[in-house]
C-alpha cells in the first residue's frame, strides 16, 4: 500500500545539485531555527520571491509602465521593424483579448494544455504562430533589448496561460 | 537536494524562470542562495554589533 502523502496539497518537487557543503550550511541554519531543511528552504524561496516583488515596485513606479516604455522605443526603430513590431502587437492583443473571454474552467484546462473547445484551439494556434513570428522575424530584425523584453513577457504570459511549452 | 514546492508557488516560480530564460531548478537555487547570503550578512552583521557591544 502506497504511503500516504506527507504534504496534502498537489505541488510539485523540483531536483537541483548543490554541493555538499552548502547542504550542510542549510542544515546547520535549519536547526539553528528549529526547522527543517525542506521549511527552511520553503522560507528561502518565499522571502525572495516577496523581496523581488517589492523591488520590482519599488523599481518600476506606476508613472513609466511597460507601455509607454514600449511607445517610446517605437519611435527610436526603423519604419520597417516599427510596422513589424506594430502588426506582431496588434495580433498579440487580439489574443489577449480571447483569452480574457474564456470561461475560468476553460482556462483552466486550456493551462494544463488540454483541448477543451474549437475557441481554445484557435488561440493556441495564433499563439504558437505569434511564437514563431517572434523566433523569425521580430527577434532576428527588431534588436533592441527594452522592445524583446516587453514582446517576449507577454508572450511568455500567453503560452502559459495556453499551456503552449516553452 | 529535492526541493517541495506548492502549486501556487510553482506556477509563480516557472513563470519568473521563463522570463528569465532559466529552468525552474536553476533559478529556485538562485532565490535559495540569495537568501542565504542575505540571511548570512545578517548574522554578520548581528555578530558585529555584539562584538562591538562588548
Amino acid at each position: 500500500m502506497a504511503r500516504p502523502r506527507k504534504l496534502t496539497e498537489r505541488g510539485t518537487t523540483v531536483s537541483a545539485y548543490v554541493p555538499l557543503s552548502l547542504y550542510s550550511e542549510f542544515q546547520r541554519l535549519a536547526r539553528s531555527k528549529g526547522l527543517t531543511v525542506s521549511e527552511y528552504i520553503y522560507r528561502l524561496i518565499a522571502e525572495a520571491v516577496q523581496k523581488e516583488k517589492a523591488s520590482a515596485a519599488v523599481a518600476d513606479p506606476p508613472a513609466d509602465p511597460p507601455e509607454a516604455v514600449l511607445q517610446g522605443v517605437l519611435k527610436t526603430l526603423e519604419p520597417l521593424d516599427r510596422e513589424r513590431v506594430v502588426l506582431f502587437m496588434k495580433r498579440l492583443e487580439e489574443a489577449e483579448g480571447r483569452l480574457a473571454k474564456l470561461s475560468p474552467d476553460e482556462l483552466k484546462l486550456a493551462r494544463s494544455g488540454r483541448l477543451t473547445s474549437s475557441e481554445v484551439d484557435n488561440i493556441r494556434k495564433t499563439v504558437i504562430s505569434l511564437r514563431q513570428t517572434y523566433e523569425r522575424t521580430i527577434k532576428r530584425n527588431v534588436r533592441v533589448p527594452d522592445v524583446l523584453d516587453i514582446i517576449g513577457e507577454r508572450l511568455l504570459e500567453l503560452m502559459k496561460e495556453l499551456g503552449v511549452p516553452v | 537536494m529535492t526541493i517541495y514546492l506548492p502549486a501556487d508557488l510553482k506556477e509563480e516560480l516557472a513563470g519568473r524562470a521563463a522570463a528569465r530564460r532559466m529552468s525552474l531548478s536553476e533559478y529556485a537555487v538562485s532565490l535559495i542562495l540569495k537568501g542565504l547570503y542575505a540571511e548570512k550578512d545578517e548574522e554578520a552583521k548581528k555578530n558585529g554589533k555584539a562584538k562591538e557591544a562588548d
